[in-house]
C-alpha cells in the first residue's frame, strides 16, 4: 500500500516536473521570437522569408549618421544612416543622384559629390509599397582658407 | 523525507525556465539605458568634434532681420540667429566682392559659415549674401508603376493610382536594375515598378537615373 503511494505520488510529482519544463520551453521560445534588437522595427509576419515583402507590415524610419549643416574642403561628403532593409534609397544632390540599396542589416553608405558652395542632398527611403521617408542635409563645400 | 522532497521539487519548479523566460528578466530595459547614454555621448562629441574634415558648420537660408550685428535668417529648420565676429568676411555672391555688414540687405540669400555657440545660435566668420537663390533644389525622386512607354518618355502611376508623372530620358539616362546590371531602355516594359531621380526643369522631368525595382513578368 505504501509503494503504490509513493509511486502515485512519483508519478504526480514527474508530471509537475514536465508540465513546468514544457512551459518554460514554450515561454522561452516566445520570448526568442518577439525579441528585437533597439531600433530595428517589429516585424508581425515572421514567417516570410523574404525582408522586402514584410517591410509594409513596419514602419519605415531613416536614421542619418552623417551632420547636418556641415562644411567641407573636399568635393564630396559620404552620406551614411540606417533603415529597413529591402527598401530603396535615393539621394539626389545639385550634381549627381544616387539610387542604391541597404544592406540586409539597413545600413548605407554613398559618397556623393559636391558642387562649391551650398548644396541641399535630399535623401528619400521607399519601401516596394510607395511608402516613402524623406530627409535633407545641408553641406557646404568651400576651398577658402577660414 | 517525502516532505523533504516534494519541498525541493518545488523550489526547482519555482525556480524553472518558466520564470527565467518571463519578459521580466529580458535585458532590454538596461540595453535601451546603455544605448540611449551611448547615443546622447555620441550626439554630444558629434556637436562638439565634427567628423568632417571641418570643424566649421553652416547654416543656409534668407535674412530676415539684421539687428546691429546680429543677423536673424531661416533656414530649411526654421529661425536662426547668427552673431557676427569682429574680422567675419562678408562677400557678395557673385563676384565674391567684400562689402561692410551695413550692406546686407533682409530677404537676402545667406550662406553662413562659422562655429555652433547652442542650438539655432552661430558666430560667423566668413558670409556670403546674394540676391539670388544660393541653393537650388530642382531635383525629384519617386517610386511608381509604368503605365505608358515610348523612346523618350514613360509615364507612371503612384502605386494609390493618384498621380502620374512623366519622366523624360536624355543620353545620360542610366537605367539598371536592383542587383546594380545596367538595363537598356527596350528592358523596360509596361506594368514594370521603377524608382527614379529626376531633374525638374520648369514643369518637364528628365531622368537622371532609373532602378527597375519589380518586373511585369514576374
Amino acid at each position: 500500500m505504501k509503494v503504490h503511494k509513493e509511486i502515485t505520488l512519483a508519478v504526480v510529482i514527474g508530471l509537475i516536473l514536465a508540465l513546468a519544463i514544457a512551459g518554460g520551453i514554450y515561454r522561452a521560445r516566445t520570448a526568442i521570437q518577439n525579441y528585437k534588437p533597439k531600433g530595428e522595427p517589429s516585424n508581425t509576419s515572421s514567417n516570410s522569408p523574404n525582408a522586402a515583402d514584410n517591410i509594409s507590415n513596419s514602419s519605415l524610419y531613416l536614421e542619418l549618421e552623417s551632420l547636418d549643416n556641415t562644411v567641407t574642403n573636399t568635393p564630396t561628403y559620404k552620406v551614411s544612416g540606417k533603415t529597413l532593409p529591402g527598401t530603396f534609397i535615393a539621394i539626389t544632390s545639385d550634381k549627381n543622384d544616387y539610387l542604391i540599396v541597404p544592406n540586409d542589416l539597413g545600413s548605407f553608405s554613398q559618397e556623393v559629390g559636391l558642387i562649391k558652395g551650398a548644396n541641399t542632398l535630399g535623401i528619400t527611403v521607399y519601401t516596394k509599397d510607395g511608402v516613402k521617408v524623406e530627409k535633407k542635409l545641408s553641406v557646404v563645400y568651400t576651398t577658402v582658407d577660414l | 523525507m517525502q516532505k523533504k522532497l516534494i519541498f525541493l521539487l518545488l523550489c526547482l519548479t519555482l525556480y524553472s525556465p518558466v520564470s527565467a523566460a518571463s519578459p521580466s528578466a529580458s535585458a532590454t530595459p538596461s540595453d535601451e539605458i546603455t544605448q540611449n547614454l551611448k547615443k546622447r555621448l555620441q550626439d554630444s562629441l558629434a556637436n562638439q568634434f565634427p567628423s568632417n574634415s571641418s570643424t566649421y558648420r553652416s547654416y543656409v537660408g534668407v535674412i530676415k532681420d539684421v539687428i546691429k550685428d546680429n543677423l536673424i535668417i531661416e533656414d530649411k529648420d526654421g529661425k536662426k540667429n547668427i552673431k557676427i565676429a569682429s574680422g567675419s568676411a562678408i562677400v557678395r555672391s557673385p563676384g565674391n566682392t567684400n562689402i561692410e555688414l551695413e550692406n546686407i540687405r533682409i530677404d537676402d540669400y545667406v550662406i553662413a559659415i562659422g562655429q555652433f555657440l547652442n542650438e539655432d545660435e552661430m558666430e560667423s566668420l566668413r558670409l556670403v549674401v546674394s540676391t539670388a537663390p544660393l541653393t537650388s533644389t530642382t531635383k525629384i525622386s519617386g517610386l511608381g508603376i509604368i503605365k505608358q512607354l515610348n523612346k523618350s518618355s514613360l509615364t507612371l502611376t503612384s502605386y494609390e493610382g493618384e498621380q502620374t508623372q512623366t519622366l523624360h530620358f536624355n543620353t545620360k539616362t542610366i537605367i539598371k536594375s536592383v542587383l546594380g546590371t545596367a538595363l537598356a531602355h527596350e528592358d523596360l516594359a509596361i506594368g514594370d515598378s521603377i524608382i527614379y531621380t529626376a531633374s525638374l526643369d520648369k514643369d518637364l522631368a528628365t531622368s537622371t537615373i532609373i532602378m527597375r525595382v519589380g518586373s511585369a513578368t514576374q
